[in-house]
């Protein structure tokens, strides 16, 4: 692994300038990595300048902790925020993340970065009032540094390698904590098996959607009119992503106290939402060809062998512990949000 | 001036840490020769699963129809846009004589199917990468981080992108068509910086 070199400018505006023409911002101006900035978020890090956090095969690239404390301080991350970088940055490598896929893609996918534990307090992650917005420096810079790495180091350029046909607002960058002091729940990532250590989950994220219901039923009301609005979008298996395919679910805070205050834990919400999310639609019937995972129903519709009505799609998540419940937000819109995959899975790194 | 408290441009300028991720270190790659003829030819078609199995069903036919391919391998892959699995690639790698990979019809699976045919040439396979025109700018991305800028590839331009809508029948026009090129990439030395247009 090459060392980092250096370059030098005559001035910030020139830095900008070479940069942009070089093809390494995403919009917006960036921190200049000078030597002394790189060389604290490195070692605020704990790791070796020339460690390797993760590779991608298909493009021939090795990221180091000198790369991500690069896009880290492009991005304008304080060097405390370097440990959930580069957890962040392992967790987007891994195999389940499928990051050649979710960051080729002409569904212009997101990657979120959902925080836990003693860092959310440490590095004042917002996550509540306005938490999946702009507003808090952690969040906005954490998200942006992954964001940098995808670009920079994986070479995902929009318009070239990055073929989102309309892309993200979400892809400046991704980033919120789970609000675990609001409600009795066990965090996300505890749940995940990270027990003694904060913890960062990537996720790509194709399209989300907002559910809004005023708790005045029962838990077994709203989470039946919770799974019927899911399954307005299909989630399709696959062969690669196997046990691991999963969805978020960001549940705001009426919704959790609806759920909480009635005994239901998270796992009791999984129980009984997954069999309500996964159960066969009419879709099943049109009768997509083995392995096939891109058969749209326009397609099926012009062959004469899509129902009528509105479709209810099989929302086809393996396992019930797959539905990740993330408890955020602020109050006074009785509201949840459902983060839809792309092709790759939720991966949690501790830290 | 100074950004984050940060002085840039003390003593007449900046310096900041270069970008850029590291590639790997990685031996020659050199495209394989092409083959002398399909005669005999034990051919893999490396099936992306995009979108239906006619498309790559009827390219399989045609090819069969107009050339004395001995075998065919048909190999569908796990996922649309993730490498061959283990046990396929060694399987392809030691029968195979030439290659097709398709369908090149998202920007994932389009630059995968560009890498796999890649991958293939530096085995020592030839091999022909079957995409939508619509999926160019993915396709030379991946040819320009592989280093292979310019390698052909069949360009094709299906009125839609996905092939699901076509029916058996057009699935079977499309491929008879594409034959002759398909065959020509096979068999003739690739010339860097063109493509085939059908």
């Amino acid at each position: 692994v090459p060392e980092l070199v250096s370059r030098c400018y005559g001035d910030y505006v020139e830095l900008l300038d070479d940069l942009e023409r070089s093809g390494w911002l995403d919009g917006l101006p960036v921190v200049a990595p000078t030597p002394d900035l790189v060389a604290r978020f490195v070692d605020a890090s704990g790791m070796d300048e020339a460690a390797v956090v993760g590779e991608l095969a298909v493009r021939d690239v090795v990221a180091t902790v000198g790369d991500v404390a690069v896009c880290g301080v492009l991005a304008g991350c304080r060097p405390e925020y370097a440990r959930a970088v580069v957890a962040a940055a392992q967790a987007f490598f891994a195999p389940p993340v499928n990051a050649h896929c979710t960051t080729a893609t002409l569904a212009g996918a997101a990657h979120l970065v959902v925080l836990n534990g003693d860092v959310r307090r440490q590095l004042q992650v917002n996550c509540t009032d306005g938490c999946l917005g702009v507003g808090t420096r952690a969040n906005a810079t954490i998200g942006r540094a992954l964001r940098l790495i995808i670009r920079n180091v994986c070479h995902s350029v929009p318009g070239e390698q990055d073929r989102g046909t309309f892309n993200s607002p979400l892809k400046i960058g991704f980033c919120f904590g789970e609000d675990e002091e609001g409600s009795t729940w066990a965090a996300l990532h505890e749940e995940r098996g990270v027990t003694d250590s904060s913890a960062a989950t990537v996720y790509p994220t194709a399209w989300w959607s907002t559910f809004r219901r005023v708790p005045d039923c029962s838990a077994e009301a709203f989470l039946d009119d919770f799974a019927s609005f899911v399954r307005c979008k299909p989630v399709q298996p696959d062969e690669f992503l196997g046990e691991s395919r999963s969805i978020v679910f960001v549940i705001g805070p009426e919704h959790r106290a609806l759920l909480a205050d009635r005994g239901w834990s998270k796992a009791d919400v999984r129980a009984y939402l997954h069999p309500l999310v996964t159960a066969p639609s009419d879709v099943d019937r049109i009768g997509a060809p083995p392995r096939s995972t891109h058969l749209a129903p326009l397609d099926a519709r012009r062959h004469g062998m899509y129902p009528t009505g509105q479709p209810v799609f099989e929302v086809a998540i393996p396992r019930p512990e797959n539905l990740l419940l993330v408890g955020a937000g602020g109050r006074g819109r009785d509201s949840s949000k459902v983060l839809y995959p792309h092709l790759g899975s939720a991966v949690t790194v501790g830290f | 001036m100074s950004l984050f408290g940060v002085p840039l441009a003390a003593a007449g300028g900046c310096e900041v840490v270069a970008l850029g991720g590291r590639r790997r270190v990685i031996g020659t790659r050199t495209l394989a020769k092409r083959a002398s003829s399909l005669d005999g030819a034990v051919l893999a078609l490396i099936d992306n699963t995009k979108n239906s199995p006619h498309f790559p069903r009827a390219v399989i036919d045609a090819l069969c129809d107009s050339y004395p391919i001995d075998r065919v391998l048909w190999i569908v892959k796990e996922s649309m846009s993730v490498p061959l699995e283990a046990e396929a690639w060694n399987s392809v790698r030691a029968e195979a004589t030439v290659a097709v990979t398709m369908y090149g019809e998202c920007g994932s699976c389009s630059s995968q199917s560009i890498r796999d045919a890649l991958e293939l040439e530096w085995s020592g396979i030839p091999a022909v990468c079957i995409a939508h025109e619509a999926l160019a700018p993915s396709i030379d991305a991946m040819e320009a981080i592989s280093g292979a800028p310019g390698y052909p590839y069949l360009r094709v331009t299906f009125p839609t992108q996905p092939n699901a809508p076509l029916s058996p029948a057009e699935c079977r026009h499309w491929a008879t068509t594409l034959t002759p090129a398909i065959a020509g990439l096979l068999v003739a030395c690739p010339v860097p910086g063109g493509d085939r247009r059908a």
